[in-house]
């Protein structure tokens, strides 16, 4: 049995990847912050607090890739300052990020009620 | 309870749909070439501050009076000023009670997002190849600054201060002639100062929560390039 003759292939297009000349800069910077600290009342008196909290979500995706992906959240019950930061930086050739979580110290929150309590204690000989 | 709630929500798109569909017919060179040049320059900058505040309230209990000066004595014969009145007491301090404080900040930036669709609807394929060439050029320069505050915070909530007590009377003019046998029995005596009041006592604060919450999202240079 003889087969009949292949007939040839049309001439095929050529395709040529997408030609990609890309720069980006990206810069983010977040702060957050929350206070339910430094309230005053006279001493052995009731100060109920509530909670405090933050959070930050930074995304960056940079030609299809992402190079920042950052979720981060910060509580404090009871009586305090929470401030959460964050720093990030990308470009096409690569991606830094940072985060800083402070919260308020009992030293800080104790100068809050000795300045306080001074104010008090001069408004007891105020003329 | 009242609660308090800042949000903002910025959305920023720079797209670049390059041709959805493009034909041999209208993009061919001297043949059926077919060639598709995309060119993208953004730049965007956000600068979002959100707050949410409750606090700084103040709750004092009222300030006690100040009492009132005694009399003076004067004249001959003995006299006695009167004494001065003790000042008031203070009230007592109030009651704070915030609600919740939420402050919330959404940004989304997509910069650059080039989808390119090459469809050969010419009915040539089967007579002659054709080439297809996609060039693709973004820059983009995103820039994003996001505070975000929320306090329900430095509430005070003190007792009154005390008033002051009043001055006694003052001792005016003891007389003493020389033709009285008893000098010394004529005298005037000042009052006594009043009592200062007593401060009142401190109330009580009751907070909410406070939440500060960002989301950033940045979706930079997306290019999808499809060839049918």
């Amino acid at each position: 049995m003889i087969l009949p003759p292949v007939p040839p292939l049309p001439p095929m297009p050529q395709v040529t990847l997408p030609s990609l000349e890309e720069t980006a800069s990206v810069q983010n910077s977040v702060r957050v912050y929350s206070n339910t600290g430094g309230s005053v009342v006279s001493s052995g008196r009731k100060i109920e607090e509530g909670k405090s909290s933050v959070r930050a979500q930074v995304q960056t995706t940079l030609n299809g890739e992402k190079v920042v992906d950052i979720d981060r959240s910060e509580t404090a019950t009871g009586s305090a300052s929470v401030v959460l930061e964050v720093k990030s930086s990308a470009s096409s050739t690569g991606a830094t990020s940072s985060v800083v979580v402070k919260k308020s110290s009992s030293l800080v929150r104790t100068g809050s009620r000795i300045k306080h309590f001074i104010s008090y204690v001069f408004s007891l000989f105020s003329f | 309870m009242k609660k308090t709630i800042g949000f903002i929500a910025v959305l920023a798109l720079a797209l670049a749909i390059a041709p959805a569909s493009a034909s041999a017919h209208w993009w061919g060179h001297s043949s059926s070439d077919i060639t598709v040049n995309n060119n993208n320059n953004a730049t965007v900058g956000n600068s979002v501050n959100v707050g949410a505040n409750t606090g700084n309230n103040f709750a004092g209990g009222g300030n006690g009076g100040d009492g009132a000066n005694g009399g003076d004595a004067s004249g001959s014969g003995s006299n006695t000023a009167g004494d001065g009145g003790n000042g008031g007491d203070g009230d007592l301090g109030g009651f704070v009670a915030t609600g919740d404080a939420d402050a919330v900040a959404e940004v989304t930036n997509v910069v650059n997002s080039t989808d390119t669709r090459v469809s050969r609807s010419c009915g040539c394929e089967g007579t002659r190849g054709g080439d297809i060439t996609v060039n693709n050029n973004n820059n983009a320069d995103v820039g994003n600054e996001v505070n975000v505050g929320a306090n329900t915070g430095e509430n005070t909530a003190l007792g009154g201060n005390g008033g002051n007590g009043g001055n006694g009377g003052d001792a005016i003019g003891s007389h003493s002639h020389w033709y009285h046998h008893h000098p010394s029995s004529a005298s005037n005596d000042g009052g006594d100062g009043g009592n200062g009041g007593d401060g009142g006592t401190g109330g009580e604060v009751s907070t909410g929560n406070a939440f500060a919450g960002a989301s950033v999202t940045n979706v930079v240079n997306t290019t999808i390039t499809r060839v049918r």
